[in-house]
């Protein structure tokens, strides 16, 4: 595929939108304007929109407990999203999911997951739906490196290795399972290794740059909507903030001058570079998109602080079928 | 001190080529298992000691684990960040502790990176990449065997080696770069996932080896104008999808593609030629550089490259030594 000017800006975009949205989160809960736990995105941006911008709207995407990028970059609305953080009614779950639940079927993105490795074999079971209805789509499974651990996993990449189905894994290996690093928890280093162990192809492309990641997944969704089986892609990325919220733990697990060395990495960075590099867009058409886009996010601040929490009555609505309890 | 250089790339073997070709993925437990047997073959041939780079994946220090080589083993004292400069680095120091020899993990690509760092390494390369032109495809345990002997000062580099040509490039801002295979100039304008995968993208090929018998970018060149590691020239190719003339040609494993082909030239030693923008300079198989609308290249090709040790020539000149033949205690 060739990778046009407008391709470029729309990667651009999409990253901007994850970056701008999830700083705002994250000053909100440093402020306790939102509660609960964040598991900010900032730093893999190029992953999410890389990929989302190679898929057809109706493939299906499942995601993980960070996954606000996935959402966003699969074209999320900030307003839904801002809403369902804050707990809100007008929120993508009525605001009784809050950060790790969120999922828009419309954009057929199946749901973040607060269980490591449980969205993997939701996609299975989606790609299995897609090979019976043999309705050309594919789906796609974001997960970290850390997942890859548990049973889940391997249940899932067997399946979908059994079944040929047309599925994409996705890794997004940022090196850390929560504050273990990967060292410590796995005798591999490449998670590609364990899909040629079920039997399918797996390739590493850099995580910080939208381009590569684009075009390694276009080429992979080619071949997998061809009918030849899944797929891993493994993006080596990196997450600038701590495991849960801006500042975490303060845990040891990694060093300040780490984190600073893979932001000059900055995967925004690194596309704003190659766009003005390459005369796509100057330094001020740039900003434009920055301001533009920091306006909706402020706007959908102002949306979700202005909305209502949901009813006392509903509590039990969307739990059991029907939104009957029992 | 009678030292081997011990290096490779975890990353060699493992990109996007596993997606649209028959690559194999080597594994980490694979290169493991080579780096070992090529520890073992040092050690037992009268290396002193084998100084392991220490990769960001640390496959050279569990290869030796268990091994109890004590001080024969050393660790290379640098932090690899997992880019293509830690190669290049690593090389640097093998050069500054004066290893006789260095066996090296990788592909076509990760050849070249070492080269950056000692331009005339006394080099054994094994294949582990995608596209193996340079390196050789050997036993492990005779690899370490032929590098050990050369450390032990039972073989000289002189009668078991032959120094390589390289693709000599002068970029366009000025920066020295080099390849040992090929340098392509490539129809794109980024540099993406690095790897050449369209091969209507293929503008010109520029090979200082170019053997029909190979796979990659160069085999373009190979199957149209044979040039063989000793032969003292190059070969330049201008390609053109529209071309009246083609040639079929694996640019990648399992993956043969009719080229269209425009002119074939020979290039002598010295010779400079000039690659033009607009384009991405592929370097050894990877897309490294990108030139813009007026912007060239100049590539000279040399032989000032690494010494190449040949493996099965070492061990037949070491047998022919009887060099293998000790004397045992009754």
């Amino acid at each position: 595929m060739e990778i046009t000017d407008e391709i470029l800006i729309d990667l651009y975009k999409r990253m901007v939108r994850v970056r701008l949205f999830e700083e705002e989160a994250g000053r909100l809960a440093e402020s306790a304007r939102l509660p609960g736990f964040l598991h900010l995105y900032v730093g893999e941006e190029a992953v999410a929109s890389g990929v989302c911008a190679a898929l057809e709207n109706q493939d299906q995407i499942t995601s993980t407990h960070r996954g606000h990028g996935h959402l966003l970059a699969k074209g999320g609305d900030f307003n839904r999203m801002m809403a369902e953080l804050m707990g809100k009614s007008t929120g993508y779950c009525n605001g009784k999911g809050g950060s790790m639940h969120i999922c828009d079927l419309d954009l057929a993105m199946l749901g973040a997951n607060g269980i490591v490795g449980a969205g993997v074999p939701i996609s299975v079971g989606a790609a299995f739906a897609n090979k019976l209805t043999n309705n050309g789509l594919i789906s796609v499974a974001f997960f970290g490196d850390g997942a890859t651990n548990i049973g889940a996993f391997h249940e899932a990449a067997n399946m979908a290795a059994a079944l040929s189905l047309p599925m994409l894994f996705v890794c997004e290996n940022n090196e850390y399972a929560e504050y273990s690093p990967r060292h410590k928890t796995m005798a591999i280093t490449d998670v590609i290794e364990r899909a040629a162990a079920y039997g399918f192809p797996g390739a590493i492309v850099d995580g910080m740059d939208a381009v590569a990641v684009f075009e390694a997944t276009s080429l992979a969704i080619e071949k997998i909507r061809n009918g030849e089986g899944p797929m891993m892609l493994e993006c080596k990325t990196y997450r600038f903030y701590d495991h849960v919220g801006v500042k975490g733990t303060a845990s040891n697990y990694r060093t300040d001058e780490e984190v600073e060395e893979m932001r000059k990495r900055d995967p925004l960075v690194v596309h704003e570079t190659r766009l003005i590099d390459s005369g796509v867009m100057d330094a001020e058409s740039i900003q434009a998109i920055k301001d533009e886009i920091q306006k909706e996010v402020d706007m959908s601040v102002e949306f979700a602080e202005n909305s209502p929490f949901p009813e006392l009555e509903d509590m039990l609505v969307d739990v059991y079928t029907n939104g009957e309890s029992s | 001190m009678t030292t081997v250089g011990l290096i490779a790339n975890p990353l060699a073997g493992k990109d996007v080529r596993r997606f649209i070709s028959a690559a194999s993925l080597n594994s980490d437990r694979s290169k493991i298992e080579i780096l070992r047997r090529c520890v073992l073959g040092a050690i037992d041939a009268g290396a002193e000691k084998v100084l392991l780079a220490n990769d960001f994946r640390n496959l050279g220090l569990r290869a030796v684990d268990g091994l109890n080589l004590g001080s024969k083993i050393q660790e290379m004292s640098f932090h690899p960040e997992g880019r293509r400069t830690d190669t290049t680095e690593a090389a640097e120091i093998f050069k500054k502790e004066g290893v006789k020899s260095i066996i090296s993990l990788g592909g076509d690509g990760t050849q070249r990176d070492l080269v950056l760092g000692w331009l005339d390494a006394p080099l054994l390369p094994i294949s582990t990449g995608t596209n193996n032109v340079f390196p050789f495809m050997v036993d492990p345990t005779v690899a370490g065997t032929a590098a050990g002997l050369l450390a032990a000062g039972e073989l000289l580099i002189e009668e078991v080696s032959k120094q390589a040509k390289v693709i000599h490039v002068e970029l366009p801002n000025g920066i020295k770069d080099l390849a040992l295979v090929d340098v392509v100039l490539v129809d794109d304008r980024l540099t993406g996932s690095r790897a050449v995968v369209k091969p209507d993208s293929v503008k010109q090929v520029l090979a200082a080896i170019a053997n029909p018998a190979s796979i990659g970018l160069a085999s373009i060149a190979g199957r149209s104008k044979p040039v063989y590691f000793d032969d003292e020239s190059a070969v330049s190719v201008i390609c053109d999808p529209k071309a009246k003339q083609g040639v079929f040609a694996p640019i990648m494993p399992g993956s043969v593609s009719d080229v269209g082909i425009v002119d074939i030239k020979e290039v002598g030693l010295g010779e400079t030629i000039e690659l033009n923008g607009p384009g991405v300079l592929a370097f050894d198989g990877e897309r490294d550089f990108v030139m813009g609308e007026n912007e060239s290249a100049k590539a000279t090709v040399l032989r000032s490259g690494p010494k190449v040790i040949d493996p099965t020539f070492a061990i037949q000149t070491a047998a022919a030594n009887k060099v293998f033949l000790r004397k045992r205690n009754s």
